[in-house]
């Protein structure tokens, strides 16, 4: 369900937010956590290949993705946890705890298959 | 090269004796099926003798009447399954309603001796519906296979499937425009190959001795990677509190990444609680090749394309691999490494797991990677030669440096692949003659270039002082290869002692910290920085003492060459300080506990001499080098060790070795016999260079060591062959009916 608003804030009066990600912006604290779109699921995002959105975990992160773009979620989760084969990086670092994982103001999360070491 | 203090290392770097090596050569070492225990019985598990096939029932009741037997258990003795991946794991150790596999797993008997349990369990009668089989990665992807799993759906990040099928996932990586890249080269190589299933071959079998107490405790002694995760796996499948279970590691002999799974623990634990006695089950042979984890089999797609100058515009993949009865495969580690040391511009890799009717895959060594880099080396010799230019120089040319974007959407961090090509082109193997084959053979020398990311992850070290100075050093990382020794070295270069003063060890899960398995060629580098961040923390808690002692200020108080000093006056040895301070004040001791989130990659380029017989395919290795970067070698006898080792088990999957199949599923040389591995008298001596790329991020400069020397020998072999006799292998193993066919000697089989 998206949201239209008009911040009084002068610097985003050119910018009406449009969305349930873009108006939790203002309450994370003005950061977002930034999400590299994986190239089969860009048909879900109008093909941007890079969306910012708010919060604090994983799977905050991936349901304020599924706001903006209906039916991440369904692709990356399965219940509460990772779809089979689906890791996430954040920071450069595969996230052990999967949905769980805690996520920082600016961060970088990727999705990615399932790697393994022996 | 130095420590991060600038002081000349002292111990890190010397060929040192090996802590564990006189055991170890002398049988005095304990290894899994080494361990009794007093009042132990055996135990036994009947295995299916179906590929595919569903169970319609199971009746113990014979086999619990044997005279001599303790126990029976089969999946009704386990706890319901609480996920799908618990399901799996549950399935895997014991099958429920279908077998997946020749050999999965159906019950287990605890007996007072070997033969009457094997006696006992084949009383067990199991009626089955047999079921059609398919064991190749292609014909399981088909829309008419026989399913698996009947509620599997192809999971993908473009949504998921709405039909039953065999392939359980589905990846893509892309960057840039494929199309428009090959549209700009000028050459271009398109090329399929096929790599068989393949063992990690490890010569000690798996073995658990499980006991069971009153109190519901079990003591788990077994051939494993990681005491921690088969403590976690016991009290997943058997619904424990992790306190409840103690896994005591012994020594390995060999494990590859094959014993990071465990087979035997549960059935162990479950027959020791049943029977009230200690269970030992040892596997035999062809149960290791039936029913434990080989690498996979797998299928590649590969297209590349490059300019007349040199530079790789475009490459794109397909990979499928066979996973095993259960999802798994390493598809996601081949494709990240396939086209990884190279920059290109406009890329795609689409990659496929695909359950088969085989054992579950399991890592080996580089998981993914061997196959991966056979398909995509072969081609990339290809583009160089079209191009007429040298295979290293082509290499170079596209080398990844730091910073550079892979396929995967990660970055490079400090690597050392251009290093390693240079110092290939520039070592006396590359550089001599490639000699005269004998009368009616052919000569060849082929490179290849493959590298593995490697791993970080959690591990545990305690470094406790005794009263004469010398020092316990206490890990929960399982010592693969000698582990022990090179954690005792970096931990003797921060003390500034004698590595003698350090007798290391490995503890169990119920005296150490969590580690993650020793995998992921991990434990000299990430343990590594645990000993040494507790080293650091015993030299402080000693500074402090001895200030206290000395009534001085702790910042007055330093320390250098296995001497504490402050001031002019006050001094005292290591061991002077440690006799005073043990003997009041309580003990000096210090656990670091790391979780260590970076690490460096290691890259291999690997020269390969073969001789082939034209009318018999035979190819007969003739010379071979290594080079590879490993960062700092803590200890190079070792690390040579590595290197040599890896590429011959590599030389194995390229000439000899592969699972065989028959059209019901049955694997044909389950056994060393028919499966053929090298042996001293299949490898020349295998010559080793060493590169030191220090990692960064390691006070040391370590990067792992153990992966990547397995990865590019099938590619040098058979770029090799190609300039021996004009035929490019393009499958694994490179048997000589393979050549012959290649040659046009014989026709397609």
């Amino acid at each position: 369900m998206s949201h239209t608003y008009k911040s009084p804030n002068p610097q985003l009066a050119h910018s009406p937010i449009r969305s349930f990600a873009d108006s939790r912006y203002l309450l994370s604290g003005g950061l977002l956590a930034t999400v590299i779109i994986p190239p089969l699921m860009r048909d879900l995002t109008g093909g941007r290949d890079k969306v910012s959105v708010p919060g604090k975990t994983v799977a905050h992160v991936i349901e304020a993705l599924d706001a903006a773009y209906p039916g991440v979620k369904a692709r990356v989760a399965d219940g509460d946890r990772l779809a089979p084969g689906v890791a996430v990086s954040v920071d450069g670092a595969v996230a052990r705890l999967g949905l769980r994982a805690p996520v920082k103001a600016d961060s970088i999360l990727r999705f990615l298959p399932v790697i393994e070491g022996g | 090269m130095t420590t991060p203090e600038q002081k000349p290392f002292t111990v890190v770097g010397e060929r040192l004796p090996r802590y564990d090596g006189a055991d170890k050569v002398t049988g005095k070492a304990i290894f899994g099926p080494d361990v009794a225990l007093p009042g132990m019985c055996y135990g036994f598990i009947l295995r299916s003798p179906h590929a595919h096939a569903r169970i319609r029932s199971i009746d113990t009741s014979r086999a619990e009447t044997l005279p001599g037997v303790y126990a029976v258990v089969t999946a009704a003795d386990l706890p319901p399954a609480e996920s799908t991946d618990h399901r799996y794991a549950r399935d895997n150790t014991f099958a429920s309603d279908k077998v997946l596999y020749v050999g999965h797993a159906v019950a287990a008997v605890a007996a007072r001796t070997p033969t009457i349990a094997e006696q006992a369990a084949r009383l067990i009668e199991v009626e089955y519906e047999v079921l059609p089989a398919v064991t190749n990665v292609l014909e399981a992807m088909r829309d008419d296979a026989p399913i698996l799993h009947a509620e599997m759906r192809t999971h993908s990040l473009a949504g998921r499937g709405d039909r039953p099928s065999n392939i359980a996932s589905h990846f893509q990586q892309l960057k840039g425009d494929p199309a428009q890249g090959f549209a700009e080269a000028d050459v271009i190589v398109e090329r399929e190959f096929h790599t068989s299933t393949v063992h990690q071959g490890y010569i000690e079998s798996h073995a658990s001795v499980a006991a069971w107490s009153d109190d519901g405790t079990f003591t788990i002694y077994t051939t494993t990677q990681g005491s921690f995760a088969v403590r976690d796996h016991v009290v997943w499948l058997l619904g424990l509190p992790m306190s409840k279970v103690r896994v005591i590691p012994t020594e390995v002999g060999g494990a590859f990444g094959g014993k990071n799974t465990s087979y035997l623990d549960v059935p162990a634990a479950l027959l020791a609680r049943k029977a009230r006695r200690p269970v030992k089950i040892t596997m035999p042979r062809p149960d290791v090749f039936l029913a434990t984890g080989p690498s996979s089999g797998a299928v590649f797609r590969v297209k590349m394309g490059a300019t007349r100058d040199g530079r790789i515009t475009a490459a794109q993949a397909e990979l499928f691999y066979a996973a095993g009865a259960y999802p798994g495969s390493p598809v996601g580690s081949g494709a990240n490494v396939m086209f990884g040391p190279y920059v290109i511009p406009n890329g795609q890799i689409d990659g496929y797991d695909v359950v088969t009717n085989g054992p579950r895959v399991s890592s080996y060594r580089a998981p993914g990677a061997t196959q991966a880099n056979f398909a995509a080396e072969t081609v990339i010799d290809e583009l160089a030669e079209k191009l007429g230019l040298d295979p290293i120089e082509f290499r170079i040319r596209n080398h990844a440096r730091e910073g550079d974007a892979r396929l995967d959407g990660g970055t490079h961090g400090s690597i050392g692949g251009i290093e390693t090509l240079e110092a290939a082109r520039a070592c006396a193997h590359y550089n001599a003659p490639l000699g005269d084959p004998r009368p009616g053979m052919r000569r060849g020398r082929g490179v290849a270039h493959g590298y593995w990311g490697n791993w970080g992850a959690r591990s545990s070290c305690t470094l406790s002082v005794n009263g004469d100075g010398t020092l316990n050093l206490v890990t929960s990382s399982v010592d693969l290869s000698g582990t022990r020794t090179t954690l005792a070295m970096q931990a003797a270069e921060v003390l500034e002692l004698p590595p003698e003063r350090i007798k290391p060890s490995v503890g169990d899960t119920d005296n150490t910290g969590y580690a993650d398995v020793s995998a992921g060629s991990r434990t000299t580098y990430a343990t590594g920085i645990a000993a040494i961040q507790a080293a650091k923390d015993v030299i402080a808690q000693m500074k402090a003492r001895a200030a206290a002692l000395w009534d001085v200020p702790v910042e007055s108080v330093v320390y250098a060459r296995g001497v504490f000093a402050s001031g002019a006056d006050l001094r005292c040895t290591f061991a002077e300080l440690a006799e005073q301070v043990t003997g009041a004040g309580g003990s000096v001791s210090s656990i670091a506990n790391v979780d260590v989130p970076e690490w460096g990659a290691g890259f291999s380029t690997q020269i390969a001499d073969v001789e082939v017989d034209p009318e018999t395919g035979k190819v007969t290795l003739l010379r071979y080098t290594v080079v590879q970067d490993v960062g700092k070698a803590v200890h190079p006898t070792m690390v040579e060790g590595q290197m040599q080792g890896g590429a011959t088990q590599g030389i194995g999957w390229a000439l000899y070795e592969g699972y065989v199949y028959n059209e019901a599923g049955h694997m044909l040389n389950a056994n060393f016999l028919d499966y053929k591995i090298p042996t001293a008298l299949d490898v020349p001596p295998i010559e080793t260079v060493i590169v030191e790329v220090p990692y960064p991020r390691h006070p040391f400069g370590v990067r792992g060591v153990g992966e990547p020397p397995i990865v590019p020998p099938p590619a040098a072999i058979a770029n090799a062959i190609y300039r021996a006799v004009g035929v490019r292998p393009d499958h694994l193993p490179m048997t000589p009916a393979h050549l012959l066919e290649k040659m046009g000697v014989i026709g397609n089989r």
